[in-house]
């Protein structure tokens, strides 16, 4: 049961893709990849971006074929009705994490930036309203809401590192892939962290309008944000070297700390920064809460998701408190991306073409995906 | 009846949400730091941090007439503490405003911490970790005492922080100290395991003087550099952005000095491996102009070959200030500061391979060749 007015267009998916994947990962995207493949940050990067591109389109392929339904329906035809429950219960709890997890480190870096004194119980639960209030009216405002912040998330990011071109040493980029495939293939890996948020395509395509230039919405989106983290990546590695990057726990803010405005009365653009960035998280919590709660009402067959809005609040909230620190926060949050993340990006949708594949089923008028 | 309740409510949450937020500090209740100066106690056990910020209220008030004369225009305290950050929340207990490191523009260590390990590694680690602190802060080295400069008051600029950061901004008049500020130290610790070059500065009577560099080693202070030896190692690295040299001339009898303003510095390096031993090549392209000579020498500079024994004196000093350097590091200290493995890593990685491991063993072995070109572009109003 779809509500007409609950619709979104192709170019408001790209633009839902890209503030979804953007979120808590760019924090710490430089120092995890410079971890892994030294100076070759960027490349990985690129290689994390096509991977994740690749799969991206598979999961679109999938959905492709069944164009009514979504993930919780389309995947009890494929792989027994009991595993699809089980596994898409599993996807609630994945999306509620992520939401929890970035709210969390939302409220850590807020509180250490700009509010000191502020219990982080109380950020934490002022965003989870707000994105709850968001959330509630559906997919079409979320959309929208986007499409208003999207500008205001990218323009100042890009504009604001200027100022640090000039202490950029493009010799830290140097030398050029001179680490093993391994880990090389290990640094893509844990780009992946950055880039998830694609798999809201697995519920998506039932609502959007025109689903023939999909296509070409996910592909921009994925690459824009490749873009955009290999251009903060850039600045990062070409201002610290890599050998400082991977110490560093939020490579992205001590940037902001280089940076240096000539000629201008403002000495700290900290203050800018986490002002936009709580666009950024905010963008991504709610996408992550709204699917969360509409995966469940598929799964209970309810007529509204609405119901679940509320409710999943409170358990956010205490899933977001669990880790003790901020050492047990990206503890965690290794481990969700190492597998649960490689498992709904990857081995999924591979799992579920094969039995596409096998049972040839699905709806075979849209085989031109 | 229901109405009056929900009118109720909704004053209560009115009150409850535009009260703000309860972090907010005015602004005259902050103290804005602008030096910190770094020493440790006399038992060398506990640091002896010292706070220097200006006076928020006298800059309020405004330049109206000298009126504000009889106040303070900045102040310094000292507190003794066992970590810098104790230090900074101790003060608090002297001084009626809450510190704001997020401003500060120079950090400044007394001789005793840099000779310290331990104490330096714990230094550099709470900068590093501090959420206040901008990178663009200075680290300067003193061989007094930092509290001795930042206790002082000076009539050009009361405000030693900003003083500094002054200083630091014509850094391309001289080529005195090295401008590195926090974040080319900190990359450089990192990379090379605690090696790093730090601008020196001392304080004079009536004002400070930015000049020279203190070598660190292993986080431990290994030398200073003066004079000709710091700009060799600022040559070497790239520093020398501007400034001038001094060269001997044939005058009239005795030898005068000429100065050549340095304008525009090109360097470009190689490595080769020969018989297992490692050639490290450093042009050098200098140019620049004349900007004195002697009055009796009017109309020779378009003469004869004058430039040329101008530029070949230019080089020849030159490569001087660089072999001092040179010697310095490679001879008596035994430290690669001069970016040769930096360099080798990233250009020539299957050579650094092979060298990389015992880098420290084979860096003294390695032959630098400095090859100097000078040009002389101007040479004033007369001939």
């Amino acid at each position: 049961m779809i509500k007409n007015n609950d619709k979104i267009s192709a170019n408001q998916v790209s633009i839902l893709l890209f503030t979804t994947m953007v979120g808590a990962g760019i924090l710490s995207l430089p120092a995890d990849v410079s971890k892994e493949v030294g100076p070759n940050g960027l490349i990985a990067i690129l290689g994390g971006g096509i991977a994740s591109l690749f799969f991206a389109r598979l999961i679109l392929y999938l959905s492709s074929k069944f164009p009514t339904e979504t993930f919780v329906e389309y995947t009890g035809k494929l792989i027994t009705r009991p595993i699809s429950i089980i596994i898409s219960i599993i996807l609630v709890f994945y999306f509620t994490i992520f939401a929890s997890l970035d709210v969390r480190i939302f409220g850590e870096v807020l509180k250490i930036y700009l509010l000191p004194s502020t219990p982080i119980e109380t950020i934490i639960i002022t965003m989870l309203f707000t994105s709850a209030y968001l959330v509630r009216y559906g997919l079409e405002p979320i959309a929208r809401m986007s499409e208003i912040l999207f500008p205001i998330i990218v323009i100042p990011l890009v504009l604001l590192f200027l100022p640090t071109l000039t202490d950029i040493d493009l010799s830290n980029f140097l030398p050029f892939m001179r680490v093993s495939l391994v880990e090389f293939f290990k640094g893509m890996l844990v780009t992946t962290y950055s880039f998830v948020g694609f798999e809201i395509l697995y519920l998506l395509f039932p609502y959007i309008i025109n689903t023939d230039k999909l296509k070409r919405s996910v592909n921009s989106a994925i690459i824009s944000t490749m873009l955009f983290y290999m251009y903060i990546t850039f600045f990062v590695v070409g201002i610290f070297g890599y050998k400082e990057t991977r110490e560093q726990l939020w490579p992205f803010l001590t940037l902001i700390k280089s940076i240096n405005f000539p000629v201008f009365f403002i000495e700290n653009v900290e203050g800018i920064v986490m002002g936009i960035w709580t666009f950024t998280i905010f963008t991504s919590i709610y996408s992550f809460h709204y699917f969360a709660t509409l995966a469940l009402s598929k799964l209970l067959k309810t007529r509204e998701h609405s119901y679940f809005v509320l409710p999943a609040v409170p358990i956010m909230y205490l899933m977001a408190l669990i880790p003790d620190s901020i050492v047990t926060v990206y503890k965690y949050a290794g481990y969700v991306s190492q597998y649960m993340s490689v498992f709904f990006i990857a081995i999924l949708p591979i799992l579920l073409f094969i039995i596409l594949k096998v049972k040839r089923l699905g709806d075979k008028d849209e085989e031109k995906t | 009846m229901k109405r009056k309740l929900k009118i109720v409510i909704l004053w209560v949450l009115i009150a409850l949400m535009l009260t703000g937020c309860w972090d907010k500090i005015e602004i005259e209740d902050r103290a804005f730091v602008m030096a910190i100066g770094i020493d440790l106690s006399s038992s060398n056990k506990r640091y002896v941090v010292t706070f220097q910020f200006p006076n928020a209220a006298q800059i309020t008030k405004g330049t109206s007439g000298g009126g504000g004369g009889s106040e303070k225009p900045s102040f310094a305290v000292s507190e003794v503490a066992d970590t810098i950050f104790s230090a900074s929340r101790h003060i608090s207990t002297r001084i009626n405003k809450a510190l704001y490191l997020g401003h500060t523009q120079a950090i400044i260590f007394g001789k005793d911490v840099v000779e310290n390990k331990d104490k330096f590694q714990q230094v550099l680690d709470s900068l590093d970790r501090s959420y206040e602190l901008s990178r663009k802060v200075y680290l300067l080295v003193t061989p007094q005492k930092a509290q001795d400069i930042l206790l002082k008051k000076y009539e050009m600029e009361p405000n030693t922080g900003a003083y500094i950061r002054d200083i630091f901004k014509h850094y391309n008049l001289t080529s005195k100290f090295p401008t590195i500020d926090y974040n080319k130290i900190t990359k450089s610790l990192h990379e090379t395991n605690g090696n790093a070059i730090i601008p020196k500065i001392i304080a004079g009577k009536d004002e400070i003087k930015i000049a020279g560099s203190a070598i660190i080693k292993n986080y431990k202070l290994a030398g200073w550099m003066e004079d000709d030896e710091n700009m060799g190692y600022m040559w070497l690295t790239g520093l020398v952005k501007g400034g001038d040299i001094s060269i001997n001339m044939p005058g009239d009898g005795e030898e005068i000095k000429v100065p050549f303003n340095i304008s525009n510095v090109i360097r470009r390096r190689d490595v080769k491996e020969e018989n297992g031993k490692i050639i490290y090549r450093v042009k050098l392209e200098v140019e620049g102009d004349i900007t004195e000579y002697t009055f009796e020498k009017h109309g020779e500079m378009m003469k004869g070959d004058l430039l040329n024994v101008i530029e070949r004196k230019t080089s020849d000093e030159i490569k001087k200030m660089t072999q001092k350097a040179i010697n310095r590091f490679q001879k008596e200290l035994k430290v690669d500061m001069l970016g040769i493995g930096d360099y080798i890593e990233k250009y020539h990685p299957s050579l650094w391979e092979k060298v990389g491991k015992d880098w420290d063993k084979i860096f003294p072995e390695v032959e630098i060749k400095v090859d100097v070109t000078s040009h002389v572009r101007r040479i004033g109003l007369f001939r």
